[in-house]
């Protein structure tokens, strides 16, 4: 069976990945400078991201994580605070 | 009523002949027309001057716009949400982009954007993990067995490592079967990241209108080998959204 390239079937993500800061970008905009503010946060991010990663990849093989009446914020404070 | 309103930005090619591409515009379904500098056209269309969200209709819309103008020409996108005040900054625009548009449309001339995602199907996903699967498997009835036991959420997180890298390196081994031979065939090409744990390729190509029929079978070969164990989703021809890269500053 043979497969057929398509624009009308492609998803949101897709067009939203190609249209936003490609092509042509104009920054006509003055842009408030938080750059300080938001490194910050971006790091203190990454060690949750990639626990949530984790997490992820675990549920594609099928392997859930028990929960006994914990708010999952507590197993990632742990997780963090382990890291 | 005009007051108020701005121009919304779509596309940049070459034209010296006003062009009218009919009531399709983001906002309001206004016409998109177009505004002229030297050789070259910009499809614009009135609009109010506000931060635009990609929400599905306004993304589809922005997206549809530039196709439609891409049937008839070699474009350069702007990038979603460009909205300017008066045709005084467009012009303005044209001045400060027309060197670097020259050379951006020679790199585009004659060529379309092929998008190319491939996905693990679930059941072949967890055969690709190899051995790491026994482990996953006594984890999975060792769960089951005592629930809730303190260190399962930090073994889950070990597996879940582990799969990740296996994945990865899995991966690695399918670019080189899928993504490099049509690499070779294109005039450049994007690896990108993948968006879900079971994509394999997320990948997008600048291929030349001469080269699309072969192209498109070269996909289809690959496809043919890999069929039963990924499924491949194959979009296009898209403008050429991620081979244009201009960045300029409106007020410069």
């Amino acid at each position: 069976m043979a497969i057929k390239k398509d624009i009308d079937a492609s998803s949101l993500a897709e067009v939203v990945d190609r249209i936003l800061e490609k092509g042509i970008v104009i920054d006509a905009f003055v842009r408030v400078a938080l750059v300080g503010i938001e490194l910050l946060a971006i790091e203190a991010r990454v060690v949750i991201a990639s626990v949530e990663t984790w997490l992820k990849y675990a549920e594609a093989v099928g392997l859930t994580v028990p929960h006994k009446g914990r708010e999952p914020f507590d197993h990632h404070r742990e997780a963090v605070a382990a890291h | 009523m005009v007051a108020g309103k701005g121009y919304y930005l779509y596309a940049l090619f070459v034209e010296k002949e006003p062009q009218d591409f009919g009531a399709i515009g983001i906002v309001g379904r206004e016409r998109v027309f177009t505004l002229h500098y030297k050789d070259l056209a910009l499809a614009v269309s009135r609009a109010p001057l506000k931060k635009y969200d990609p929400v599905r209709k306004s993304a589809m819309a922005h997206q549809k716009v530039i196709s439609t103008i891409m049937e008839r020409y070699d474009v350069l996108p702007v990038s979603f949400g460009t909205c300017v005040q008066s045709k005084q900054e467009i012009m303005d625009i044209f001045a400060n982009l027309y060197d670097k548009a020259q050379s951006a449309l020679e790199g585009i001339r004659n060529k379309i954007e092929v998008g190319l995602r491939v996905v693990w199907k679930k059941e072949f996903f967890v055969q690709e993990l190899g051995v790491a699967n026994r482990q996953i498997e006594a984890l999975k009835k060792k769960i089951a067995e005592q629930r809730g036991a303190a260190n399962t959420y930090r073994q889950v997180l070990e597996i879940g490592e582990k799969v990740q890298a296996i994945a990865d390196e899995r991966r690695r081994h399918y670019v080189r079967l899928i993504f490099d031979p049509l690499c070779k065939m294109a005039d450049d090409a994007i690896l990108k990241d993948v968006t879900s744990e079971r994509m394999v390729i997320n990948a997008t190509f600048l291929v030349g209108k001469s080269r699309e029929k072969e192209f498109d079978s070269a996909v289809n070969d690959i496809y043919s080998q890999f069929s039963e164990m990924m499924d491949f989703k194959y979009t296009g021809p898209w403008p050429p959204y991620s081979f244009v890269n201009i960045k300029i500053t409106g007020n410069e």
